[in-house]
């Protein structure tokens, strides 16, 4: 009889359960509907948005909508229409400052170190993009008027997510672009992923040095590996560095790029 | 008597008539200031290439895009797209494709705007290649001090100084153009002999093309070069995502250099 009724005790602890997850995920927004929701981004603090349209944006940065990229996202405006794109995962990919009116260019003093530009930049990331505490300064190069920040957050090699940012020599960030791999533990790119697209990768080298002899040597250079937004794809982008003979110079060289798909 | 009298009356009249065709010509032989103005002068003698004239061109602003490799659809796409730009931005806007170092090295001091596009290496870029591949002869244009190999090959440095005066801006969409040999990139001697700004790319170049159509876009759009950079690595990133981590990547961090002026304005209307 007690085990009877511990049996009973059990499956209805197990239904409970399963019906609050249950309703938990029909009543929980997806994410992509959070992305839509958006009243607020937060860049260090809370910012008050409002969902624009994309031929907005790209008419009020003086581009054409074209110019935006093809992937549905969503397209916010703050007060001071600075732009936020944020992408079907409920992340920020894209923030443009608008720099209409401000006095940027030779004129801006240097206020800011390159560690304060690296501070500001993560600061910025917190509460938009996910474990944003794991990106690393990748390289930093200033120009003399902005620091060209980039970041990086490994998950294995050739599989990170990276972010390029431009920081005013004033502090002011101007822009931000966060690329995502999209891999976690339930989409990972595998090693034999990255042998397929590895051997398309090689195969297009060959193919390419059959077609042009003048070809002497060939080798893929970089690779860099990530999930479609939806993770039905493992994609693959190579770039290949190449040497010539010439006839009265000496040996030249030459690079391209290109990417490849396989199935998840 | 009477014949000889009528034969040097002959000989002074053709004299004279030549006289009078010849005056004219040497009276309307440029000043050094009219010809950098005007464009409308072939000066032959001092082997340096004038714009040839066009009675149609609208602007005294010459802008030259030197394809040095021949280019492929998509970069063909590209110049025509760019052309059109940078001639609804008040320049004279025409193709200068193919020719061997020493045109281009002739025909750099006449233009104010210069597109090189093609294959460069440190130091220097490759001109002429018949093919799409990089094999068979070509010549070079070098950005340091050399001697020269054969009657197309040139050299920069052999500039007087301010050669390139004219240039609000010269851009290298080729690998290395600023990326030093012997001390010289080819972004860097540009601006040494003379010319306001010049960007260039250290390291080997993926998708210059793309990159050079957002950015000419923005000059169009009346912003300096520094602030058209700005926007036009935000335009390229937001469309190329995918290949922001390449150090060949035009907006690599450190991969765009630029020299001179970027506070200038190219658009001249």
């Amino acid at each position: 009889m007690k085990k009877l009724l511990f049996g009973v005790m059990v499956a209805a602890v197990c239904i409970s359960a399963t019906v609050a997850t249950l309703t938990a995920s029909a009543t929980a927004p997806s994410l992509q509907q959070q992305a839509e929701a958006r009243k607020t981004v937060t860049m260090q603090n809370a910012i008050p948005v409002t969902k624009v349209d994309k031929s907005a944006v790209a008419s009020s940065f003086g581009i054409s909508a074209q110019d935006l990229d093809s992937k549905s996202k969503n397209y916010y405006q703050d007060s001071h229409k600075n732009v936020y794109m944020i992408d079907n995962k409920n992340r920020l990919s894209t923030y443009w400052e608008n720099d209409q009116n401000n006095s940027f260019s030779t004129n801006s003093i240097t206020t800011i170190t390159q560690a304060d530009a690296e501070k500001k930049l993560i600061n910025c990331l917190s509460g938009n993009v996910p474990n944003n505490k794991d990106f690393k300064v990748d390289t930093c190069y200033f120009d003399g008027e902005n620091y060209n920040l980039q970041m990086k957050r490994t998950i294995n090699t050739g599989i990170d997510d990276f972010v390029s940012a431009t920081v005013r020599k004033n502090g002011d960030i101007s822009s931000i672009t966060i690329k995502y791999c999209n891999v976690d533990s339930l989409h990972p790119i595998t090693d034999s992923h990255k042998k397929q697209l590895d051997k398309l990768a090689q195969q297009y080298l060959t193919d390419k040095q059959a077609s042009d002899s003048s070809i002497s040597s060939a080798e893929i250079k970089e690779k860099f590996y990530n999930l479609s937004d939806d993770c039905s794809k493992v994609i693959g982008v190579y770039t290949f560095s190449y040497s010539f003979k010439s006839d009265n110079h000496p040996t030249t060289f030459s690079a391209d790029a290109k990417t490849f798909e396989i199935g998840a | 008597m009477l014949r000889s009298f009528k034969k040097l009356v002959s000989l002074v009249l053709v004299l004279a008539l030549s006289l009078a065709v010849s005056l004219p010509a040497f009276a309307a032989k440029p000043t050094d200031s009219q010809t950098k103005d005007s464009g409308s002068y072939i000066i032959k003698d001092s082997g340096i290439e004038q714009p040839i004239i066009d009675s149609k061109a609208q602007s005294s602003y010459y802008e030259r895009y030197m394809a040095i490799t021949p280019l492929g659809t998509s970069d063909t796409n590209i110049f025509n797209n760019v052309q059109g730009v940078v001639n609804r931005m008040g320049y004279s806007a025409q193709s200068f494709s193919l020719r061997p170092a020493i045109d281009i090295y002739n025909n750099l001091p006449y233009n104010h705007f210069t597109i090189i596009h093609g294959h460069g290496g440190p130091g220097s870029i490759e001109c002429d290649h018949t093919s799409a591949g990089q094999s068979g002869a070509w010549s070079g244009l070098y950005a340091y001090p050399v001697t020269l190999s054969n009657s197309k090959d040139a050299c920069m440095a052999n500039y007087i100084s301010n050669a390139l005066g004219r240039h609000k801006l010269i851009v290298f969409i080729t690998c290395n153009g600023a990326q030093p040999k012997n001390g010289y990139s080819m972004a860097s001697q540009s601006v040494n002999k003379g010319a306001a700004c010049s960007i260039g790319f250290y390291n080997k170049l993926i998708y210059g093309g793309e990159w050079l159509q957002d950015f000419v876009g923005q000059l169009h759009n009346r912003y300096t070069v520094q602030n058209s950079i700005n926007k036009a690595k935000n335009i390229f990133n937001n469309k190329y995502p995918s290949i922001l981590e390449s150090s060949m990547c035009p907006t690599y961090s450190g991969n765009l250099h630029t020299f001179g002026k970027t506070s200038t304005i190219v658009r001249v209307n």
